[in-house]
């Protein structure tokens, strides 16, 4: 009878595990929309469209429609095309590294410092390939690509800025 | 103590092996922007690799001149340090699973040296940014 008592003495309930983890910052897991609604509205908007965007991309991407828009069209290069799905992935992951860094409410501005960077070099490297690619008198596969480019810079930039202007109320209050 | 002084040294050899590295990057892409000898598989190989070397060239440059410039006047570096290593990273994915195919000039004794130098490129300039990152947070 003593040795049953020591037993269920060892073995802790769900309610004091649930207690322990609740104060470990590992499992502290804040959903995105938490730390949505701690930023300004422009923060939220800025986010929204992102995600909007980079939905329609995955729809164009995936319906085949941004296909004769791409450099290797043009150029008939594998490299291209691989190049291409290699950024593609890389982009999906620098989004998710995104949402990660929002759901759990650290770094945000650091995260998406980095992303613009790399992004950037996508911009720069991909619009380069399709001015040097494109026949003479084709612009609308070049407009799109900058345009859809540039706004999503823009929103990151935006992001960026509201983070860092959120932070900095934070440490004055 | 010793501790310390020996992570000291270790960083600062990882300083030195980027800056040797970003020199090889450096004289390796002029070269293939100038060279004759360089030959790719076709004219449209010969543009992407030229396009890519040009937008590389300039990346070394621009982040040695800025991580030097910010080093120089006691900024923080660490952020520098991270979105160069990430860059960094992506570049070599990209060469090593794309690009492989449209670069010939690996029998360069340059090119021979930024492609075995690299990897040990990349654990530095990783090794760098975390204790970039750590002598920051302290």
């Amino acid at each position: 009878m003593k040795e049953d008592d020591s037993n269920a003495e060892s073995t802790p309930s769900k309610e004091e595990i649930d207690a322990l983890l609740k104060d470990m910052p590992l499992f502290d897991l804040k959903s995105v929309r938490n730390t949505l609604y701690k930023r300004s509205f422009r923060f939220r908007v800025y986010w929204l469209v992102l995600m909007v965007v980079t939905l329609s991309y995955v729809m164009g991407w995936f319906s085949g429609a941004l296909v004769p828009m791409m450099a290797s069209s043009f150029s008939n290069l594998d490299a291209d095309y691989q190049l291409h799905q290699l950024r593609f992935l890389i982009g999906f992951l620098m989004i998710a590294a995104g949402t990660i860094a929002i759901n759990f409410d650290r770094h945000i501005d650091h995260m998406f410092i980095g992303i613009f960077w790399v992004q950037l070099y996508f911009h720069i490297s991909g619009t380069l390939r399709l001015i040097r690619s494109l026949p003479d008198g084709e612009t609308f596969s070049l407009t799109t690509y900058t345009i859809i480019q540039s706004v999503i810079l823009l929103l990151m930039l935006g992001l960026i800025i509201e983070e860092r202007i959120y932070q900095r109320n934070l440490y004055r209050l | 103590m010793h501790r310390q002084i020996r992570r000291w040294f270790v960083l600062k050899i990882a300083q030195a092996v980027c800056y040797v590295f970003a020199s090889l990057v450096i004289a390796l892409f002029t070269l293939v922007l100038t060279s004759e000898t360089f030959e790719p598989r076709s004219a449209s190989a010969s543009i992407l690799s030229q396009d890519l070397s040009t937008i590389r060239i300039w990346i070394v440059v621009t982040g040695l001149s800025v991580y030097s410039w910010r080093a120089a006047s006691g900024q923080s570096l660490r952020l520098t340090l991270a979105v160069l290593t990430v860059v960094a990273w992506i570049m070599f994915f990209e060469d090593y699973l794309v690009l492989d195919n449209v670069l010939f000039v690996a029998q360069h004794p340059l090119a021979t040296a930024v492609q075995v130098t690299r990897p040990a490129f990349l654990l530095a300039v990783t090794y760098v940014t975390f204790k970039q990152w750590e002598l920051e947070e302290a």
